[in-house]
């Protein structure tokens, strides 16, 4: 089945899957790649994936698209007084984490495309796109993820 | 027409092509860590050319800045008032036709130094950051900026 290298530099996970199959992991797959070809080295255990998301933006609908010169929420709130409002809540780290890592078990690839992971400490920011590529190898199709 | 104007008339039909080539030539060069500090600096400077006056209220914010933005046809913003954050949410920016869409990853850097930029001038102290929430753009989606108190990186 699938060759597992494990890049730390990086912190990507670098696939290479004997034979790619677009459904979610089943333990039936476990067995039926083991008989096409024993792993070089042994997979990590499997953990549900760990999709960390943004603080507070759970609450938040990104899809909005509002029209121009509608009526303002908070028209008549002073900026000066909200500035102070804002500068006396506790401090704590804003969400900019964006990590959709999924465990490679998963066979979660191709939702990984396109995904970016964040550096948690916000600032500054570092993003990394993820790309799926594939070849032909012996008529079976290997991919690579890569930064 | 006077040989000046001939000289720096803005000559726009082209503009974008031009900037387009400008992004991807930096984006072969950059990190997107180091184009977002690049555009954010360029928003900054922007900032500079158009001053937010008379803004005294939240509301007054959004619409003299959604005003100054829609008269250069760069979107409009709507401002929503949280217990922890005002957030700013940009509709309809031009950051795809400008930079390609695999530039949406580092380009709505541009309007976050912009915004912060206008906030600190209207009052925003040095303990208020104005950050883009989520760096995942979605083309034709909403750009969320958030100013809210911040734990400063060492």
């Amino acid at each position: 089945m699938a060759k597992l290298e494990t890049d730390v530099e990086s912190l990507l996970k670098f696939a290479k899957v004997g034979e790619f199959k677009y459904r979610p992991f089943a333990k039936s797959d476990e067995a039926e790649a083991g008989e096409m070809n024993a792993p070089q080295i042994a997979p990590e255990p499997v953990q549900p994936p760990r999709v960390a998301k943004p603080i507070d933006v759970a609450t938040v609908d990104r899809a909005r698209f509002v029209e121009p010169n509608s009526a303002p929420q908070s028209a008549k709130t002073s900026l000066s007084e909200k500035f102070a409002v804002l500068a006396s809540q506790p401090t704590k780290v804003s969400g900019r984490l964006i990590l959709k890592k999924h465990s490679f078990a998963k066979r979660a690839l191709p939702s990984l495309q396109n995904s970016m992971i964040a550096d948690p400490k916000d600032k500054p920011l570092i993003a990394v796109f993820l790309r799926l590529d594939s070849e032909n190898v012996g008529g079976k199709k290997r991919l690579y993820l890569t930064k | 027409m006077s040989k000046k104007y001939q000289k720096t008339r803005p000559r726009v039909l082209g503009a974008p092509e031009a900037i387009g080539a400008l992004a991807d030539v930096l984006a072969t060069q950059l990190s997107h860590e180091e184009l977002r500090a690049v555009f954010y600096s360029v928003g900054t400077k922007l900032a500079e050319s158009f001053a937010l006056e008379q803004v005294e209220t939240v509301g007054d914010f959004e619409a003299k800045a959604s005003q100054a933005l829609l008269q250069r046809d760069w979107g409009w913003i709507k401002v929503e008032e949280r217990l922890e954050s005002l957030d700013i949410w940009l509709n309809d920016a031009p950051l795809q036709a400008w930079f390609g869409e695999a530039s949406l990853i580092w380009s709505a850097a541009i309007f976050e130094g912009l915004f912060a930029s206008w906030l600190q001038s209207l009052g925003a102290g040095e303990g208020l950051e104005l950050r883009q929430v989520v760096t995942e753009v979605d083309p034709g989606e909403a750009i969320l900026f958030r100013l809210s108190r911040q734990l400063k990186s060492s």
